[in-house]
């Protein structure tokens, strides 16, 4: 029979409420702010983090990203190859590749890539463009999907075929309204057929999500690493910066990928120390990437950010729990009488207690129950509020501000917004109906 | 046979450290089954603090009291609500109805504490306004109804439960004497049915109708009459 007589208490208590529907209504009001709070900041933080994760874990979780860093320039080394610029001679080499190959244990796969900044002619449209030397696996290692035509085969690699796939935007312009696929385009002074299509995957460190520049996966295209090396030669002239420079680099960039997370940073120890040992340590041109330990420094800020919004929703549900009680302490005097009357008319102590704590339950779960949705309504209106101001003020950023476009509403956040409230109602309702169980019946019954 | 009895019982109020009221010095006194008993005295006599101690709203400070068999001078106050709930019925001076419920809602109550379902609880409120000539003013709040009908809810409310015994205090002190009359009336027909009632009252015509006086002064029964 408690069911029964729960449901009873229950319409009570929502009985009484709506006596004072105002009076309800604005004791609900703090809760509902509450509960916004908590639900808007943690969906918009685990909307940042998620979308900062997706980034990167598009550099692989269990990768380990070696790269060639240009050297300051004053320290330049001249090579007399060129004609009045200065060349630097920098960056990772296969014999580094090597190195690391046959001394890290358990390394998946080695990915020497070259990064050659060139413009991509098509008739007469041209783009600037970045050619990335690969090997086939690389589609492995950075979770490449081809949209249209085919990646990169060994094949290519071994006949050092003038093959190229395209990222979205340079297909995008290049050949609109087209079909690229089976094209000849120029790199250089260099016709490459172009045999497939990426779908579009945007920008790697948009929001922060790899420390370094950000880079543009949509603007790239992909070339064998042995065409790469062969035409473009190892030393690249830019002369896109104006004056001739000279750079001579073998490899831009060198993945490895190992088979489990735990192994990350052991073989990224063994990577450093190698580079280390073979390298110009007063002169560095190298850093060692990865991935896997920007994903669990992201887990940290997310939880910093979360003990941050927590605390500003355990003031205002503090504040919520203060006017409830409040508004309740002055029904308990106001309905003296009433409790007399139910005391002389056989209510125990805890009936009382449990009419007036049903109150405060009711009130709060309502409170929170709107304010999830309400919460909800507003995290997805912050990220729209701040792009719109970004745009007005001609602020930049607007990468940062992407991150911010999804936010998601957990399941976790909800229950945790709900139990909060249906605590802060048990809480804040505890000490006016002891109050009100507590009354001397013939007191109560006397009063005015 | 005896339904309650009060075996030199006393009610002490404490107000503070060392001042001390003696509302009642001894009281011994036996109600019988069906008895209708009208308790009289002077104002702060200790008729009141009588009727809350028989109706277990208070505990007395010394004696016992036996009520249908049970000693209940020692229960708790759970204890003490379940017997109130089940086996007291109250009237009051100034009705003491809850003003935000209608006259049904208010004899509904002690069926609500007796854990009566719904449906069986509002049958039983209705039958009870009929009895007492409530009519089609059932469905009222009490500040709709004029004093006659409130007190006429207060009593269907005190006989919901089928108490063994109906306690008024002054039932009709905030009555005219007409209204007081037709409350009256109810009591009596009530006794002639086999009710057992104790009506505390300041009216020697009141008294007169009951079938014995208890006469109280200074916290002791001085005189007992039959009718
Ligand atoms: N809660 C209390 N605290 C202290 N003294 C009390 C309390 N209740 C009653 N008394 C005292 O006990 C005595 C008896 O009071 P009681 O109310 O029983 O009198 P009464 O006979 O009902 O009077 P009346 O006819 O005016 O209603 C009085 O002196 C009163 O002041
Ligand atoms: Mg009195």
């Amino acid at each position: 029979m408690l069911s029964l007589k729960t449901t009873e208490t229950l319409r009570l208590g929502v009985e009484s409420l709506l006596l004072h529907p105002a009076r309800s209504i604005l004791t609900m009001l703090g809760i509902l702010f509450g509960v916004c709070a908590v639900i808007a900041t943690l969906s918009v933080v685990e909307g940042i983090s998620r979308k900062m994760q997706e980034e990167v874990l598009k550099m692989g979780a269990t990768n380990i990203i070696v790269q060639a860093v240009r050297p300051a320039e004053s320290q330049s080394t001249t090579a007399g190859s060129g004609s009045g610029g200065a060349a630097i001679m920098y960056g990772l080499t296969y014999e580094d590749a090597e190195r690391i190959q046959s001394s890290v244990a358990g390394a998946d796969v080695i990915v020497p890539a070259r990064r050659i900044r060139t413009t991509a002619r098509y008739f007469t449209r041209r783009t600037r463009v970045e050619i990335l030397g690969t090997v086939p696996w690389y589609a492995d290692t950075y979770r490449i999907e081809v949209e249209r035509g085919r990646w990169l085969t060994p094949l290519d690699l071994h006949k050092t075929d003038n093959v190229c796939v395209l990222g979205a935007a340079v297909a995008r312009d290049l050949m609109p309204r087209m079909e690229p696929v089976g094209q000849t385009l120029w790199l250089g002074e260099y016709a490459y057929r172009v045999v497939g299509v990426l779908g579009a995957r945007g920008m790697s460190g948009a929001s922060g999500g790899l420390g370094g520049k950000t880079e543009d996966f949509d603007r790239v295209i992909y070339v064998p690493l042995t065409a790469a090396s062969r035409r473009f030669g190892e030393v690249l002239v830019d002369r896109a910066a104006g004056m001739n420079s000279f750079e001579v680099c073998e490899l831009h960039e060198i993945t490895v990928k190992v088979a489990e997370a735990e192994q990350v940073r052991p073989a990224a120890r063994i990577i450093t120390h190698l580079l280390e040992k073979f390298h110009d340590t007063a002169r560095p041109d190298w850093a060692v990437r990865v991935p896997l330990e920007r994903l669990e420094a992201l887990e940290r800020t997310k939880w910093l950010f979360v003990v941050l919004g927590a605390s500003i929703a355990a003031i205002s549900l503090l504040v919520g729990g203060i006017g409830i009680m409040n508004i309740m302490l002055a029904s308990v005097t106001e309905r003296t009488r009433e409790i007399g009357i139910r005391r002389a008319m056989g209510a125990k102590r805890k009936d009382i207690v449990q009419q007036f704590l049903v109150e405060t339950v009711v009130l709060s779960t309502l409170g929170g129950a709107v304010g999830v949705p309400v919460g909800a309504g507003l995290a997805t209106l912050i990220p729209w509020g701040l792009t719109k101001a970004a745009a007005t003020l001609g602020v930049g950023g607007e990468a940062a501000l992407a991150g911010l476009a999804q936010t998601v509403v957990t399941p976790g956040a909800v229950i945790l917004a709900l139990g909060t409230s249906v605590f802060v109602g048990v809480a804040s309702g505890v000490y006016p109906a002891y109050r009100a169980s507590m009354m001397d019946p013939i007191r109560a019954l006397r009063h005015e | 046979m005896s339904l309650a009895q009060l075996v030199d019982l006393r009610k002490v109020y404490r107000m503070g450290a060392d001042v001390e009221v003696v509302a009642l010095r001894s009281i011994n006194l036996t109600i019988d089954e069906g008895q209708y008993l009208a308790i009289m005295g002077p104002s702060g006599s200790g008729k009141s603090t009588i009727l809350n101690l028989v109706g277990c709203l208070d505990r007395p400070s010394g004696g016992r009291y036996i009520l249908g068999g049970q000693d209940v001078s020692g229960l708790s106050d759970g204890e003490l609500s379940e017997v109130r709930g089940r086996r007291i019925g109250f009237v009051f001076q100034s009705f003491n109805l809850i003003p935000q419920l209608t006259a049904l809602d208010n004899i509904e109550v002690p069926l609500f504490y007796q854990r009566m379902h719904r449906r069986e609880r509002r049958r039983r409120a209705q039958e009870l306004a009929e009895r007492v000539g409530l009519g089609p003013r059932a469905r009222h709040k009490p500040a709709e109804l004029s004093g006659g009908e409130q007190q006429r809810v207060a009593i269907a409310r005190a006989l919901a439960n089928d108490p063994l015994i109906i306690l008024a205090d002054e039932p009709t002190g905030n009555l005219d004497s007409r209204t007081g009359q037709e409350i009256l009336a109810i009591f009596d027909d009530l006794s002639s049915r086999g009710r057992t009632l104790i009506i505390v009252t300041h009216d020697e015509s009141v008294g007169r109708r009951t079938h014995s006086i208890v006469r109280v002064a200074d916290g002791v029964v001085v005189g007992h009459e039959k009718n």
